[in-house]
């Protein structure tokens, strides 16, 4: 069986879509779901999250990166290159036998977006075409490593990139973490349009796209508020990922091994309970 | 420093309390109105517990109205301080309950109508 792709997307900047991506993915690979996790964000959060930052230049400089990956479609003088020559193998700061993968970003990857523009415009392709293009390209690299995984989780950068139009585009499920305030809301209606528009197009329901309230205080009464609209407007997962120092501290590599308790403290249950959830949505159990 | 202070500026009030029976009689008075406006107020919020106007009201104007009617005074405040639905205190001082439930509705159907656009958008 392929694995199943998620995007944990959001236009909205700073909700957490990095930290949601790394905690699931350590949790779900910590219970023996295989994953991969691919950063599609030139800020590498995820990728310094997962790989720290010795292990990411040390990546960088061996040409193991997205943007090595994806050269060799917009630049005439790069050589072919394999998805799985491309990957970090066994990432993460948590203890325990895993298979946790990653596709490292760096600040360059932006300009492979610039680049497939300016190739692909000439070539009259418009840019919907050129999204669609980057959605197939990375579907035919998630299928050369497909035996491997149960899971692709894609990060996706802030804002709406022709990467992240793609990635939505190519993914069965997408998470929107957002914050339960009124701005976060309102970035909420338009951007599900989106993913919802590419839903319909495949046939799919609107059941595949999901929310998660993230950075939760629980006595703020305006959280609880909008937490309530939320659930009443959209699918929300019932776990809500409370804002606390750890989970914000979890986002510096380690250089030691810990335990997921150890990194996460008394949020860990919380997550578990997320990813629980997250399983029974996407079908991973 | 702090502690050692408060504890002199206690002192005088438990010596005058103890002292001076008029003094105490105030003293009580002020607490016990405190402690029942407090209770009330408690009372309030909890037999409102998770009703959320705009929530209600979407699922229908009238009903949420109709509901809004069984409310006491003191239940409608408690909403309207929960959901922070009068942040510039136009129902300051004494207002009638009626006034306080169609400002509620006023405001949930505002609401309301501002994501309904953005729904469309
Ligand atoms: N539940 C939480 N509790 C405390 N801090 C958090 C929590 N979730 C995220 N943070 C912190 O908030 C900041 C933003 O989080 P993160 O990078 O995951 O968001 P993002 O949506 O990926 O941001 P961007 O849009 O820039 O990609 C980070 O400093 C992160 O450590
Ligand atoms: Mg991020």
């Amino acid at each position: 069986m392929p694995p199943r792709t998620v995007s944990v997307v959001n236009m909205k900047g700073g909700v957490g879509k990095s930290t949601t991506v790394a905690s699931l993915a350590e949790t779900l690979a910590v219970e023996g779901v295989r994953v991969l996790v691919i950063d599609l964000d030139p800020q590498s959060n995820v990728s310094m999250m997962l790989a720290g930052p010795e292990r990411w230049v040390e990546l960088r400089q061996k040409g193991k990166t997205i943007d090595d990956y994806f050269n060799q479609f917009v630049q005439t003088d790069s050589h072919p290159k394999f998805l799985r020559d491309c990957l970090a193998y066994e990432v993460g700061d948590v203890s325990g036998e895993m298979r946790l993968d990653l596709l490292i970003s760096t600040p360059e990857f932006r300009y492979i977006e610039r680049h497939a523009l300016e190739k692909w415009v000439k070539q009259a392709f418009d840019v919907r075409q050129i999204g669609n293009r980057f959605a197939k390209l990375t579907q035919a690299a998630i299928d050369s490593v497909q035996d491997s995984y149960d899971l692709v989780l894609f990060d996706c950068p802030p804002g709406i990139s022709i990467f992240a139009e793609a990635a939505i585009e190519l993914s069965e499920f997408i998470v929107i973490p957002t914050i339960p305030d009124y701005i976060s809301r309102l970035g909420i209606f338009s951007f599900r349009k989106r993913a919802l528009r590419s839903m319909e197009q495949r046939r799919f329901t609107e059941d595949r796209i999901w929310t998660l309230i993230t950075k939760y205080e629980a006595s703020n009464t305006l959280h609880q508020s909008e937490a309530a609209l939320l659930k009443d407007q959209f699918n929300v997962f019932e776990t809500r990922i409370p804002q606390t120092e750890q989970i914000a501290r979890a986002a510096e590599w380690f250089d030691a091994k810990r335990t997921l308790d150890q990194k996460y403290g008394e949020a860990t249950n919380v997550i578990r309970r997320f990813a629980g959830e997250f399983r029974e949505k996407v079908g991973l159990i | 420093m702090i502690d050692k202070t408060l504890a002199g500026v206690f002192k005088v009030v438990t010596d005058e309390a103890a002292a001076n029976p008029a003094f105490g009689k105030r003293m009580e008075d002020v607490l016990a109105k405190f402690a029942r406006d407090y209770a009330e107020k408690q009372v309030a919020e909890r037999r409102i517990g998770d009703f959320h106007p705009f929530i209600e009201y979407r699922k229908g104007a009238e009903a949420f109205e109709a509901q809004l009617t069984k409310l006491d005074a003191k239940e409608l405040r408690a909403i309207i301080d929960r959901h922070k639905l009068d942040p510039a205190l136009a129902l300051k001082g004494k207002v009638s309950k009626k006034a306080l439930a169609s400002h509620i509705v006023e405001v949930a159907r505002k609401r309301s109508e501002r994501d309904a656009k953005l729904f469309e958008y």
